[in-house]
């Protein structure tokens, strides 16, 4: 912030201007891309119309330039208006407006992260604010801690390829900027998968994850492996063209098959240890715990019972399943 | 090879500013700014505001005195008390934090929240401290490294840190001192009267790991050319073969990384091998993929373990390890002391084939070649 805002007060006149004198083009105060909607204005003009006047800055010879209410002037156009309530400010100075801006935002909503990372970019680039002063001063503002790897982490946010920004807030801001390392077709296709999943943000996370770790090829440093050349591989499109099955148990199949190609041996041991478990034919009532990776050298079983004849019923079978090879096989796994 | 560090500043804390290692720092980088400071503390909530890259926090090299205890137990005992982890009784001495290195599975990375380059200045508080627990303690035997927070040697072209170490340490029965680095700055050693308290250790691994995964550091072969060296100045020398890595050539590039330090050096000479698989923390994981994208080493077959560090399968590290230990007893002298880090009772179980021992029990295996006079050098 350039100065306290303590006792300032800006003149302006309140005015209802011709929308063709505004130059709708000039987004020198914008921190929002056209394409992102409020929601709740849009209902609100819808409803009630333009309850706020927007704030305009005049300048000689050159159309009235917004300072605050794109939105509502990009919307109130939308509706078919030719005029809107105006103030209307002379004051100059970029910094001062574009804080006026970004602070009448800042107080009556919370920002997205792609309007945080075009403010971030503003103040550095187009008004040069000092990177101190930035994290000092604005991080805050905008919730984000005060620090440089926030900081830089915005302003890649705000370089990042626009079919991702219009993705950032299902993708995250984590994913968004790794999936940039992704070739151009393979952003678009995974971005098409999420889109048509819809997975949780859970389940986004580690679907993502599994690609992008299955990208690098072990024991090398250049190559890397292609994301259609992994979903085919691990039969994910199999199981995606399959359109008997719901995109729910599809989804968890994809996830299942890329974990086995992101951990072979595990998924081999888990499924030979299942295998083996199987063929033991242990009572129902009977629940065999492995220790969770196979990290640790016990098996627990645990069981309830409401007679002693259960209970001898129950022995004898564990005491058969003792001398049987398959359990042997379960404990050379551990 | 030259592997002196370069800062762009230095920092120094006026207390210790006419310390012998400050003094010695100062002449070394003649022309290198250098500002005199109260405290380090606002260096710290500089660095928590303005968090610098890690590669830009090395180049600066602050000088401090350090407030509190240098010595300490291995952090990898503190698991011990779940028994977790079987522990080898090591202790550690904390002379500096961070390393001018960039090796990708570095915990340091994760671990430091000071992101300076940071050197103890007050050598004397360090010898007193480590006098009163080794006179102390007159019947136990202290095998006491330096390289926890930081490599041992990086820094000493700079500092003559570990020259003043070994010449200490050279006084006591009861201890040795264990250099451990990645490095072959032993030029500054190779005059000294050690007399066999200290043990010069490199940690190991596979040339084509060297090359791509430890940046900055010296090659498989220098590394093995400053062994030699110090096994001529009469050392006693150490390997780490940690972290193994698991990939496809692992076995053949293992077996020949052994066999080439059997090959150069005498097994007489060799005071300890240790072996452990990769490991790192979860945030280590994500650090690792953000600074070494490329790195394929957080993609192996990592899975959580009892203490929260992911490792690789049980299988696959046990399948390692045992193939590293035949690989040297095959070659290795009865007295060279072989253990595992940071491993689970069971693993260490089907290793050596017994129950594990008591810390002290595998602390003195391990050093039972330096506890008996006959390897002791006079030089």
């Amino acid at each position: 912030m350039k100065n306290s805002f303590r006792d300032k007060h800006y003149q302006t006149i309140l005015k209802v201007l011709p929308i063709c004198q505004i130059d709708i083009t000039d987004k020198t105060y914008a921190t929002a891309p056209d394409w992102l909607v409020n929601q709740n204005l849009c209902k609100s003009i819808d409803l009630v119309g333009i309850t706020n006047p927007i704030l305009v800055q005049e300048s000689v010879e050159q159309p009235f330039r917004v300072v605050c209410g794109f939105q509502r002037l990009r919307l109130a156009i939308e509706l078919g208006a030719t005029t809107i309530p105006s103030l209307i400010t002379k004051e100059k100075d970029s910094r001062q407006l574009f804080d006026l801006a970004l602070f009448d935002n800042l107080g009556t909503r919370k920002l997205s992260d792609i309007e945080k990372a075009r403010a971030i970019a503003k103040l550095r680039y187009e008004l040069k604010v000092d990177e101190e002063e930035i994290i000092t001063n604005y991080l805050p503002a905008l919730s984000l801690r005060p620090d440089r790897f926030h900081y830089q982490r915005f302003l890649s946010t705000d370089r990042l390829p626009s079919v991702i920004k219009k993705n950032l807030s299902s993708l995250s801001v984590e994913i968004s900027l790794r999936l940039t390392r992704w070739k151009n077709n393979e952003q678009k296709f995974f971005l098409d998968i999420i889109e048509y999943y819809q997975p949780s943000r859970s389940n986004l996370k580690k679907i993502f994850g599994l690609l992008d770790e299955l990208r690098v090829q072990p024991g090398s440093q250049t190559k890397v492996r292609s994301i259609f050349e992994i979903w085919n591989q691990s039969d994910c499109d199999d199981i995606h063209q399959k359109s008997s099955e719901n995109k729910v148990t599809s989804f968890k199949k994809i996830l299942k098959a890329l974990y086995q190609s992101r951990y072979p041996e595990f998924s081999e041991m888990t499924s030979r240890y299942e295998k083996n478990l199987r063929s033991l034919n242990l009572p129902p009532k009977v629940r065999v715990g492995l220790p969770p990776y196979f990290e640790g050298e016990n098996l627990t079983f645990k069981f309830s019972i409401s007679s002693p004849a259960q209970l001898a019923k129950i022995s004898k079978r564990l005491s058969l399943a003792a001398n049987e090879t398959e359990l042997a096989e379960i404990f050379k796994l551990l | 090879m030259n592997f002196t560090y370069l800062p762009n500043q230095v920092f120094v804390e006026r207390e210790v500013a006419h310390s012998v290692i400050a003094q010695k720092v100062l002449r070394t980088l003649s022309g290198v700014p250098v500002h005199l400071i109260d405290s380090v503390e606002h260096l710290r909530r500089r660095a928590k505001k303005l968090s610098p890259t890690i590669a830009v926090g090395k180049k600066t090299l602050v000088l401090a005195r350090h407030r509190g205890s240098f010595f300490k137990y291995c952090p990898a005992s503190q698991t011990r008390g779940g028994k977790t982890n079987v522990c080898c009784n090591y202790f550690v001495v904390n002379f500096a934090s961070n390393c001018h290195m960039e090796c990708s599975y570095c915990y340091l990375q994760s671990y430091l929240n000071f992101p300076y380059m940071l050197v103890y200045a007050n050598l004397e508080d360090l010898f007193a401290e480590i006098k009163a627990v080794l006179s102390g303690s007159p019947q136990s035997f202290f095998r006491i490294g330096t390289g926890e927070l930081a490599d041992s040697l990086a820094l000493d072209p700079l500092t003559g840190y570990a020259q003043k170490l070994v010449k200490f340490f050279s006084e006591f029965q009861n201890a040795v001192l264990e250099l451990k680095t990645k490095t072959d700055c032993v030029k500054g050693l190779l005059s000294l009267k050690h007399r066999g308290k200290t043990v010069v250790s490199w940690s190991m691994n596979t040339p084509f790991i060297q090359k791509t995964e430890e940046h900055k550091t010296a090659s498989v072969k220098h590394r093995l050319i400053g062994a030699q060296q110090c096994v001529d100045a009469g050392y006693k020398v150490g390997f780490h073969f940690d972290p193994l890595i698991y990939y496809p050539d692992w076995e053949k590039d293992y077996h020949a990384l052994v066999n080439q330090i059997f090959d150069r050096l005498p097994s007489e000479a060799i005071a300890w091998f240790s072996i452990g698989g990769l490991r790192m923390s979860p945030q280590l994981k994500e650090k690792m993929r953000s600074r070494f994208p490329n790195s394929f080493l957080p993609l192996g077959e990592l899975v959580p373990s009892a203490d929260g560090k992911l490792r690789y399968l049980k299988q696959i590290r046990t399948k390692m390890y045992l193939k590293m230990l035949e690989w040297l007893r095959e070659r290795s002298s009865p007295s060279t002391g072989i253990y595992a880090c940071m491993e689970r009772p069971e693993v260490w179980s089907r290793l050596f084939g017994s129950s594990p021992l008591t810390d002290v029990e595998i602390g003195d295996q391990v050093t039972s070649g330096l506890q008996s006079n006959k390897f002791q050098s006079e030089t």
